[in-house]
């Protein structure tokens, strides 16, 4: 595998229909198995196997009007079994298994931590709204959650893995506070007491890369010291490699401040939602990473995480437009070794057909510009 | 006795029932109907204008529940932006965890009214709108031969004649941006005060600093229900004379988290009787929609016996 320009996944993708109908106990159609053998079909599965496990469901769905345990995890498993093998397919370097357990990045950490109560369901964008928690008193956890997920993981890929955990301002960010009154206080208590014990385990677990989600990093002008604090304070003395996921935010916030973070390897961020989409490689054309000018100047040896195609739209980026990306951001920071071509974020909002096309450009792409870099 | 008269008013977009917003779930992926969901969301606004009926809210608005965002149906039934919205840059709006799609201004900007009539969701009385300023900022602006600001000024001018026909009869502007409560940006709300004399306009500033200094010459004249002060000041130097017989606004309701957080008002009466506004109105810091509706419902009625409580000891 050539070192540079690795591609990468940045964390989530839809769960299938067939999934989410079968674990919430509704009906399971000829559409859904139809659907999900023709993906395993298309992915080198056995479609014979997948039509099998999910006939089998269903009949046990009927007659007990639930799903027996074991059927649940084998439909968990397959749904986990595809992503990871639609990610191979579109010729991903660094894969995870886009996040199939999690319900959802925010709620599946809080809803496992302790010293959280639901509160109630609050808009995040267009007309679609996330369940937020209070913390109610100091957090903390009985068992860390992301263990399950790499031990499948492990069987089911060679390739490189890399785990994306929530982070702790985000966590603390997105809830509400009824305890602390005090948002340093509640944010360095997710990152000692909930973010830290998760990345342990991991470590232990032979994890080389964890990837810290902050989508709220940026958010509010006056709290960079705190995101900086709290990833330290979750990762401190931990040997391992961490980097940090952020999207949607004003980044001009961060940097220069962000080079106090420690031993942060990557920053995985999301550009081309603000790029135009014409070609080229100038300045001009390419106005959705200027910023990574700054970013670059502020922490020279950190890695990018370069988005190259954007997640909220079904629109396909070419691959010659993802290789203008890519030059451009290799002209900016230097060495190709230090750029990792990604969506901007998680692709959770887009339908497995459009997903994958995104990563297959991406690769795509990134390949074009390999060949013109001559590397 | 005091001549100012305490009121009580909620602005920006409400929060939806968890079970409108699993209905606008299904209606989005064809499993409920339009007919359904629309019923239910008239249903869940004439609630909602209930919940602040009863908890003496003097401006009451329908919530807006309808509305995805704070510029979306206006665009919707706009020409003069990007056709493709719906592909638009992702954005965060402003500091907190909402995102809207950003509109692009490619042309002179002129309501379709067809579309209005077919398609603007409801209004009551009562509505709260972005300010010009605040609205051109979050756009981009294409089109050259414009300035976004005054593209959207008269933009506004088309929607506030069509909110008249509606039986709108006050219009509270949010400025996001504190600084265009001067210049310009107040140049945009005057001039549209002054194209529909029937409308009641009140300015209100949620997002913005206390304290700060604040030019009273920039409302003197002007032609609106009231002057505005984003939040009372507790420092003597910003303490303006000029708020004499107009309208202040002051934040007393936090609604960025759940907790009650016990208003600073009740410490200020002293100012208060010193700035001696005509109105003092009540209200919350940031959009109600940014918390649970079991919660607002309570921050609301809390507003409604706030008001009550400082008008009695005015």
């Amino acid at each position: 595998m050539s070192e540079v320009l690795l591609t990468q996944e940045v964390g989530s993708l839809a769960k299938p229909n067939w999934r989410v109908e079968a674990i919430a106990g509704r009906e399971i159609t000829r559409e859904h198995i139809h659907d999900a053998a023709n993906w395993a079909d298309r992915l080198g599965l056995d479609p014979i196997e997948t039509e099998d496990i999910l006939c089998q469901a269903r009949h046990y769905l009927r007659t007990d009007g639930a799903l027996r345990p074991q059927d649940a995890i084998a439909i968990k498993d397959m749904a986990a079994l595809q992503a990871v093998r639609l990610q191979e397919k579109a010729g991903l370097d660094i894969i995870y298994d886009g996040e199939q357990d999690r319900s959802e990045m925010y709620q599946h950490a809080i809803s496992r931590t302790n010293g959280i109560e639901p509160r109630g369901l609050v808009r995040v964008f267009d007309n679609r709204s996330y369940k937020k928690f209070a913390v109610v008193r100091e957090p903390s956890i009985d068992t860390p959650w992301h263990t399950s997920e790499v031990e499948r993981l492990r069987k089911a890929t060679d390739r490189q893995i890399k785990v994306p955990i929530t982070g702790p301002y985000t966590l603390g960010d997105w809830s509400f506070d009824e305890y602390f009154e005090d948002k340093r206080e509640l944010v360095l208590s997710l990152a000692r007491n909930v973010i830290r014990p998760n990345l342990i385990a991991l470590l232990d677990q032979g994890v080389d890369w964890i990837q810290i989600d902050e989508p709220a990093a940026g958010t509010k002008n006056g709290e960079t010291s705190l995101i900086v604090e709290s990833f330290n304070e979750a990762t401190a003395g931990l040997i391992g490699k961490f980097s940090m996921h952020l999207c949607y935010s004003d980044w001009r916030r961060l940097f220069p401040d962000f080079k106090a973070l420690e031993d942060c390897q990557q920053f995985s961020i999301e550009f081309a939602n603000r790029d135009s989409p014409e070609l080229g490689r100038s300045a001009a054309n390419r106005p959705g990473y200027e910023v990574l000018k700054n970013i670059h100047a502020a922490a020279p040896e950190t890695s990018i995480g370069l988005g190259v195609v954007s997640i909220h739209e079904d629109i396909l980026e070419s691959p010659e437009l993802v290789r203008d990306r890519v030059l451009r951001a290799v002209d900016i920071v230097g060495d190709p070794a230090k750029v990792f071509p990604s969506p901007d974020c998680g692709l959770r909002t887009r339908s497995w057909e459009v997903a994958y096309e995104k990563l297959a450009r991406t690769v795509e792409g990134t390949n074009l510009a390999k060949q013109e870099l001559g590397v | 006795m005091s001549e100012t008269i305490v009121l009580s008013a909620v602005h920006g977009i409400a929060p939806r029932s968890d079970e409108l917003l699993k209905l606008g779930a299904d209606y989005e992926r064809g499993r409920a109907t339009q007919e359904t969901f629309t019923a239910y969301l008239v249903q869940e606004a004439d609630e909602w204008l209930q919940v602040q009926r009863e908890a003496g809210i003097a401006f009451p608005e329908n919530g807006k529940l309808g509305w995805q965002d704070h510029l979306r149906p206006l665009v919707n039934v706009t020409d003069g932006f990007a056709p493709d919205v719906d592909n638009g840059t992702v954005t965060r709006w402003f500091e907190d965890n909402r995102f809207y799609r950003q509109p692009i201004i490619v042309d002179r900007l002129q309501l379709d009214l067809t579309k209005f009539e077919q398609d603007f969701p409801p209004t009551g009385e009562n509505i709260s709108l972005l300010s010009p300023r605040s609205f051109s900022s979050l756009c981009a602006n294409a089109f050259a031969e414009l300035p976004a600001e005054r593209n959207i000024v008269q933009l506004y001018g088309e929607l506030l004649f069509c909110l008249e026909q509606r039986g709108v009869k006050r219009v509270t502007f949010t400025e996001y941006l504190p600084a265009a409560l001067h210049g310009e940006g107040l140049d945009s709300i005057k001039l549209l005060a002054d194209w529909s004399p029937d409308i009641a306009f009140a300015v209100f500033a949620p997002g913005g600093q206390c304290d700060v200094p604040y030019n009273p010459t920039s409302n003197i004249g002007i032609g609106l229900e009231g002057a505005v002060l984003n939040k009372i000041a507790t420092s003597p130097e910003y303490r303006r004379p000029a708020f004499k017989g107009k309208e202040i606004w002051h934040q007393a309701i936090d609604t960025t988290n759940t907790q009650n957080t016990k208003s600073d008002i009740e410490a200020h009466l002293d100012i208060i009787r010193e700035l001696a506004p005509a109105r003092l109105v009540i209200t919350h810091t940031v959009d109600l929609e940014c918390l649970p509706l079991v919660v607002v419902k309570d921050k609301v009625k809390q507003l409604g016996e706030l008001a009550a409580k400082v008008a009695e000891k005015l």
